[in-house]
């Protein structure tokens, strides 16, 4: 697995930095709307959470920034992953022609989607950084943890993207499925909710959700200033690495059906 | 196997299930046995040849014999029923016009993604980039997208970048037939060229006139099965008796020219 990756590098690069360039390249703004489109969310869910949902009191926000960044950190590793599931369903309906009549490793086309979801995290990321300084002040030292939560991200990434493209060729219902999902997601996510101790029916799924944890830790950096649970980091990198495997293995024995289903 | 041999195809079956409801395609696919609601379609039956390297093979067939079929399973984009294929060398194949050409991009970032696809490094397709460009003739369009080109142009720029390539066996499935005559006579030249440096080059064609003046060999396909293998010339008046039918008449074959 690492091998073909490893092997198709320049390929995944190229393919990369099109999928970038095609996502801006006929629109006016061009690349500036990587930058423009979190930041025009961010200060949605600043108006939201920061006045809306909160309750004003005297039309005044009750937190200062620090909550508004807290929904927005969380929200942009829903944003990547949502993106990344979606995308998957579709990948490989989309790209009939390299699988049907072209020499291709059909096996990329998902890690391009992760690396793709990846970069628009970071760019998030920097968003986060920049609006942390203007609304609460300087960051935490522990800040440089954050590249290590990408990174963790990958595996987590790798293994819904394999495992999607490939149901969602054989079965187009899972594009709709992943729909609700990438939505539901969202609200069984630790992202929307502040308490330390949720409900149990909530605890559970919560578990389950695999951004949970990244969101969790990400709070933890950002604002409560410590250094992420590195137990519990290394424990959910070796099993979503686990999940990637087996998910590239399932990926790769569908694929033979891949030209006779789309 | 021996040395000489490249591909070497052994009781290659391919078998399409053809049903009205996408559930029973996808159960008959993890069940064999599942049956229900299912036409088979033996598009390619019990077909076995080897090819030698440096060899030049044609496929001839009418349409719907299963020619296309043979080339996706001998290029590996499907998967065979049953049967085995073995090839040895790397292969370049120009399976549907414009296939391996993303629309949006250029024909320069084309030529490269298809470089990269083949497995060169940049270095070396930038080498190997004025050459096809010029081969292509098609000047100032490589750096418009390639959905502004004609059909024409893709298919001299699509040709140019595979035999550019310079692979152990080149597949091509008719994709000579877009470029006007000049094209395809400087096509011609290049592909014999070729054969002189020892390219395999399976052909598939309706244009029996080249097939008789450029292959060493023809296959005759007839609904799935191989019905003759050896000389062109053998091989094309097998084709035109069998399909020589009074009401039949077999010019449809000539079309291409």
């Amino acid at each position: 697995m690492i091998k073909t990756t490893l092997n198709y590098k320049s390929l995944i690069f190229e393919l990369l930095k099109r999928d970038f360039k095609s996502r801006y390249l006929d629109s006016f703004f061009g690349l500036a709307w990587a930058f423009i489109t979190p930041l025009i969310m961010l200060a949605m869910y600043s108006l939201v959470f920061g006045f809306g949902l909160r309750g004003a009191r005297n039309g005044m926000p009750v937190d200062n920034g620090e909550y508004v960044l807290m929904i927005f950190s969380g929200l942009i590793i829903y944003f990547a992953t949502s993106e990344c599931i979606t995308k998957s369903a579709r990948v490989i309906l989309i790209n009939k022609n390299l699988v049907k009549k072209v020499i291709f490793p059909v096996e990329i086309l998902p890690v391009i989607i992760c690396f793709s979801s990846l970069l628009h995290l970071f760019i998030s990321l920097n968003i986060v950084l920049i609006a942390y300084v203007i609304l609460v002040g300087l960051p935490p030292i522990e800040i440089l943890y954050l590249p290590l939560l990408m990174v963790i991200c990958l595996p987590m990434f790798l293994s819904l993207s394999w495992l999607i493209a490939a149901l969602g060729t054989i079965s187009r219902d899972i594009e709709q499925i992943i729909g609700l999902l990438a939505r539901g997601m969202l609200f069984i996510s630790p992202v929307l909710y502040r308490f330390d101790n949720p409900p149990d029916v909530l605890n559970v799924l919560m578990t389950i959700n695999p951004i949970s944890l990244i969101v969790k830790q990400m709070r933890v950096i950002f604002f409560n200033h410590s250094a992420p649970d590195f137990s519990a980091l290394l424990i959910y990198f070796v099993i979503s690495s686990i999940f990637s495997c087996l998910a590239y293995l399932f990926f790769m024995s569908m694929r033979k059906h891949f030209a006779d289903l789309i | 196997m021996n040395d000489l041999t490249c591909i070497t195809v052994c009781k290659l079956n391919k078998c399409y299930n053809i049903s009205h409801s996408r559930l029973s395609k996808i159960l008959c696919m993890f069940f064999s046995s599942y049956k229900k609601g299912i036409k088979e379609l033996w598009a390619v039956k019990d077909v076995s040849f080897t090819v030698e390297k440096g060899e030049s093979v044609a496929i001839i067939g009418r349409n719907g014999d299963g020619k296309s079929t043979l080339l996706e399973l001998l290029t590996g984009t499907r998967e065979p029923t049953s049967g085995t294929i073995n090839i040895k060398g790397k292969i370049a194949a120009l399976l549907q016009l414009g296939s391996g050409f993303n629309s949006d991009y250029t024909g320069i970032e084309n030529i490269y993604f298809n470089g990269l696809l083949f497995g060169l490094t940049r270095p070396q397709i930038k080498d190997k980039l004025e050459e096809i460009i010029a081969f292509s003739e098609i000047g100032n369009a490589v750096n418009q997208p390639i959905k502004e080109y004609s059909s024409g142009m893709k298919a001299r720029l699509a040709f140019s970048v595979q035999i550019a390539l310079e692979p152990d066996i080149l597949i091509i499935d008719e994709a000579l037939s877009v470029g006007d005559s000049f094209f395809q006579e400087k096509c011609k030249e290049h592909l014999k060229k070729l054969q002189k440096n020892g390219t395999t080059i399976l052909l598939v064609t309706h244009s029996m006139d080249s097939i008789e003046g450029f292959c060493d060999r023809a296959l005759v396909l007839n609904k799935g099965t191989l019905v003759f293998d050896g000389p062109p010339k053998q091989a094309i008046e097998f084709y035109r008796s069998k399909n020589n039918k009074p009401q039949n008449k077999p010019n449809h074959t000539g079309m291409i020219k």
